[in-house]
């Protein structure tokens, strides 16, 4: 029987539609949030509905293809949890969190300059006049030379080239990646260095690429990498790469996010010699990573090798590296670190599937 | 309108559309009140339009609205005479095939299209700025009975207008919840979702 006053509470009072219908249309995942802090009804009742993964599929409409992963990844696992929870329940509130935080973590805009700086490649001509850095330039020049990078001469045109980058978050959802080859305009014939075909790589490290200045340079000259450097999450089809001097954009055929921050671009096939030594070079003049980055004050961090990371709020944080949990109660230092951690990535075929900590309280790193 | 069964003490009273001979239908609220509505607004309410297509129910017959109130009837009808006046600003849109005059004529219909667009927008603003948030949830329960489904839209885009970026507190008054979470566990959301507290509009 419904009553006329206005006691009680509404969304019981108006119905599931009309309530969700309400809950859907607030663009901010904050007040999602807090709607969960109102009541527990009003928590389960966002948590049962799905509200803040709708709200991040309706804010960022590429992550549709992307929610495979993060929900593969809250599987039901053994786990842990409060008496009387279901392990869908688990899950539903698992997704709650991650979702919230990936809405209000996710930069609002697309961003076409996803790259931070370049990690190694693995021949470079006449550096450092021709280096890997170039290819980050925005403009066609630096002083009086033209900006690009080229790879060295070889006889064999099979031979493919590797430009290996660290993306400006360590958790991006990538869309798109352009890649222009460069045109020698001083060279007779005004040669075009493309290659025949790109192919792209994300995934992250597995080991720590904090290295002296030295060994860094000289990965970024000449560097080949092992097999067990990285662990690759996701692998783009081939490209073709037409020879034209044009930023050239290849959008994969599904938005991926990148776990860990790693890209690398994969330069296939050569098919311009240079006249003066007979020899087949590539040359790259720029690349970009069109993008979603994870925006300070969120960050993530690898919490072991096996692909546990862990998805963090420090609102101190713009430039430092803590992440230890602080106690509570103390005054002096306002840092607030947050964490939780979620198993983000699940790693196909290479080892079991771990335990999923749904931590109660932040994890000391 | 003088007719001796309105017992309307409304502020807003019904007038007839001056010389037709508009049907109107009778509607009863909880409260007592009788409304006489053209026959055109009373079909946009759902509810009414099925209880007269059901079979031949007397139109002078008042229909009875046990869950709704007569000030909220009232501001019911208001929208929707207004919505229909100005979804009547756009003409009939014009057919695939048509000749180079009439996609001429599509053109002006475009700008009338914007205007009533405009209108409406306007209307809205104006609607709701001085209803109290009583009142708004008060319009939405009636439309949500009367089956209107343009002004349900319209009053949830309000509502979430209206508890956007507002304290836990407010939307709790709002909708009349009593919060039953213990100190600690609300204490843990807000330092789990600081983010989420941050930069709140003061009640």
């Amino acid at each position: 029987m419904r009553r006329m006053d206005n006691r009680g509470d509404f969304i019981q009072r108006l119905g599931l539609d009309i309530s969700i219908n309400i809950l859907n249309l607030l663009e901010d995942p904050s007040d999602l949030v807090r709607a969960c802090a109102v009541s527990h009804s009003w928590s389960r009742f966002v948590i049962e509905n799905s509200l803040c993964k709708q709200l991040c599929l309706k804010l960022f409409p590429e992550l549709s293809s992307v929610t495979q992963v993060i929900e593969v990844e809250n599987l039901i696992e053994p786990v842990k949890f409060s008496a009387g929870g279901s392990p869908e329940w688990e899950r539903l509130k698992r997704d709650n969190r991650v979702y919230a935080f990936f809405a209000q973590g996710l930069t609002p805009l697309i961003k076409k300059d996803c790259i931070i700086e370049p990690i190694s490649a693995s021949s470079t001509d006449n550096y450092p006049d021709e280096r890997i850095q170039n290819t980050l330039e925005p403009e066609d020049r630096i002083g009086y030379r033209a900006s690009y990078w080229s790879s060295k001469g070889e006889s064999d045109p099979n031979v493919p080239e590797i430009l290996t980058y660290k993306l400006v978050a360590q958790l991006c959802v990538v869309t798109e990646i352009q890649v222009q080859p460069f045109q020698a305009y001083f060279q007779y014939g005004f040669p075009i260095y493309s290659s025949k075909a790109v192919r792209f790589r994300l995934g992250y490290s597995r080991h720590s690429l904090e290295l002296d200045d030295d060994t860094r340079e000289g990965m970024l000259i000449h560097h080949q990498w092992s097999d067990d450097d990285f662990i690759w999450t996701y692998t783009s089809p081939e490209f073709p790469v037409a020879q034209e001097n044009k930023l050239q954009k290849f959008k994969l055929p599904e938005a991926v996010l990148c776990i860990g921050g790693i890209l690398q671009v994969e330069l296939l096939g050569r098919v311009q010699k240079q006249e003066m030594d007979g020899l087949y070079y590539i040359c790259v003049s720029h690349v970009q990573v069109v993008g979603r980055p994870l925006s300070s004050p969120f960050d993530i961090d690898m919490l072991d090798s096996s692909g546990k990371w862990t998805l963090k709020y420090n609102p101190e944080t713009l430039c430092c590296q803590s992440s230890t949990q602080l106690p509570e109660g103390e005054v002096d230092t306002p840092s607030r670190v947050r964490t939780f951690t979620t198993r983000l990535l699940q790693l196909l075929g290479n080892g079991p599937v771990g335990n999923n900590e749904l931590d109660q309280e932040p994890p000391v790193l | 309108m003088a007719n001796g069964e309105n017992q309307n003490p409304n502020p807003n009273p019904i007038e007839a559309t001056p010389g037709a001979a508009a049907r109107t239908i009778t509607l009863k609220t909880a409260d007592g009140e009788i409304f006489e509505v053209e026959e055109a607004v009373a079909m946009e309410f759902g509810t009414v339009k099925s209880f007269f297509e059901d079979d031949a129910v007397s139109a002078t017959k008042p229909m009875p609205l046990p869950n709704v109130s007569g000030s909220a009837l009232s501001r019911v009808i208001t929208y929707c005479r207004r919505s229909l006046e100005i979804r009547s600003m756009i003409p009939p849109a014009t057919s695939e095939d048509a000749t180079a005059a009439e996609a001429v004529q599509g053109e002006g219909d475009l700008e009338a299209e914007k205007a009533a667009k405009q209108e409406r927008k306007e209307f809205e603003a104006e609607f709701l700025k001085d209803e109290s948030n009583e009142d708004v949830k008060e319009l939405i329960l009636a439309a949500n009975y009367l089956n209107i489904k343009e002004l349900l839209d319209f009053l949830c885009r309000s509502v979430a207008l209206r508890i956007q970026n507002k304290s836990v507190e407010y939307a709790r008054k709002f909708f009349g919840i009593e919060g039953d979470y213990t100190p600690e566990e609300e204490a843990q959301i807000r330092q789990e979702y600081a983010w989420a507290f941050e930069g709140v509009d003061e009640d």
